[in-house]
């Protein structure tokens, strides 16, 4: 019995003691500090027909149309993301058959390809990157394939040019 | 004893932790996204269609004489066919391929005389062709041409 009553003795002390120590609390100090706002930045990109959007004529088999695409990252301003460029083009499904997209960086047919159907995309640059007030040129071609059927007349191809922007990691 | 077995159980748990801390770390690294921005641009483009050649005239030419004949030029079209159909008795001549919008019908171009009078005429039409086979166009209305004389030499009719 005696036994029991040091073990409760030392079980409330030690419960006791316990407690103290996590009411103990150490001494800090602290002050607001002011500071500048700061917000988050963001990434973002435009694509532009140079000079307007162009108004191209029918399209034949056998024939190809081109026009220029300008395509900037704007983003906010002072941001220093560094990024590269990804494009793809696609005619309506429906003209997927006999339509065909090709992009290049810089002139058709002499510029660098950075996509095709047979091809896909290829990232630009290949090496390194581009800084945020970079302008890339694409010049995007869409063609008629020169076995196009007869149901190709009229039909829309509806060209659609996908630009992405890839912050290039360091 | 006691001791010697807590051990595997004491280093299990490190290696547990070690292989936590491994694959945490590996999936770190997919997490952590780079920002991307897209946009599309889209422009209006559509097929073209087949015509019909109008406008289909005739000219004599004197020297060398040759019946010269010129149509309005059809948009798509790679060439020309140009056919000729003797009046007299059906015969076809051609057909003619031209890459423009005219051609100049001699005596040459029908190839053997013998057995053409003179005076005989024939009744040309002009038809686009496209660079697929599944795009038909129209036939112009016919015009005239004849055989000027049994030596050579074509006019209009």
């Amino acid at each position: 019995m005696r036994l029991v009553r040091a073990g409760l003795v030392l079980g409330v002390a030690l419960v006791l003691g316990a407690g103290a120590t996590a009411a103990h609390a150490y001494w800090k100090a602290q002050s607001a500090l002011t500071a500048g706002t700061v917000v988050t930045g963001d990434m973002n990109v435009a694509a532009a027909w140079s000079p307007s959007a162009p108004a191209w004529a029918a399209i034949y088999p056998g024939e190809s149309r081109t026009a220029n695409l300008v395509v900037s990252e704007s983003g906010s301003t002072g941001t220093t993301l560094q990024w590269t460029l990804q494009v793809s083009g696609a005619v309506a499904a429906a003209s997927s058959a006999y339509g065909s997209v090709q992009i290049w960086v810089g002139a058709c047919g002499t510029g660098t390809l950075v996509y095709s159907p047979g091809g896909g995309s290829v990232t630009y640059p290949a090496s390194g990157s581009l800084l945020p007030t970079d302008t890339v040129t694409l010049c995007v071609q869409v063609s008629m394939a020169a076995n196009a059927p007869a149901a190709a007349q009229n039909a829309a191809l509806a060209p659609t040019i996908t630009v992405t922007a890839n912050q290039k990691g360091s | 004893m006691p001791r010697a077995a807590a051990r595997p159980r004491h280093g299990g748990l490190v290696v547990t932790a070690v292989l936590a801390a491994l694959l945490l770390g590996v999936g770190a690294p997919a997490a952590y996204g780079l920002w991307r921005a897209t946009t599309t641009a889209t422009a209006t483009l559509a097929g073209g269609a087949v015509s019909t050649p109008t406008n289909l005239a005739c000219a004599s030419i004197t020297s060398p004489r040759v019946a010269r004949l010129t149509w309005n030029a059809v948009t798509g079209a790679t060439s020309y066919t140009v056919s000729l159909v003797r009046d007299q008795n059906s015969q076809q001549m051609g057909p003619f391929t031209t890459a423009t919008n005219t051609i100049d019908i001699t005596s040459g171009l029908l190839g053997g005389l013998s057995g053409l009078l003179a005076g005989a005429t024939f009744t040309a039409t002009i038809q686009p062709v496209y660079s697929t086979s599944a795009w038909v166009g129209g036939i112009s209305a016919p015009i005239k041409v004849q055989l000027y004389s049994v030596l050579g030499g074509m006019s209009c009719a």
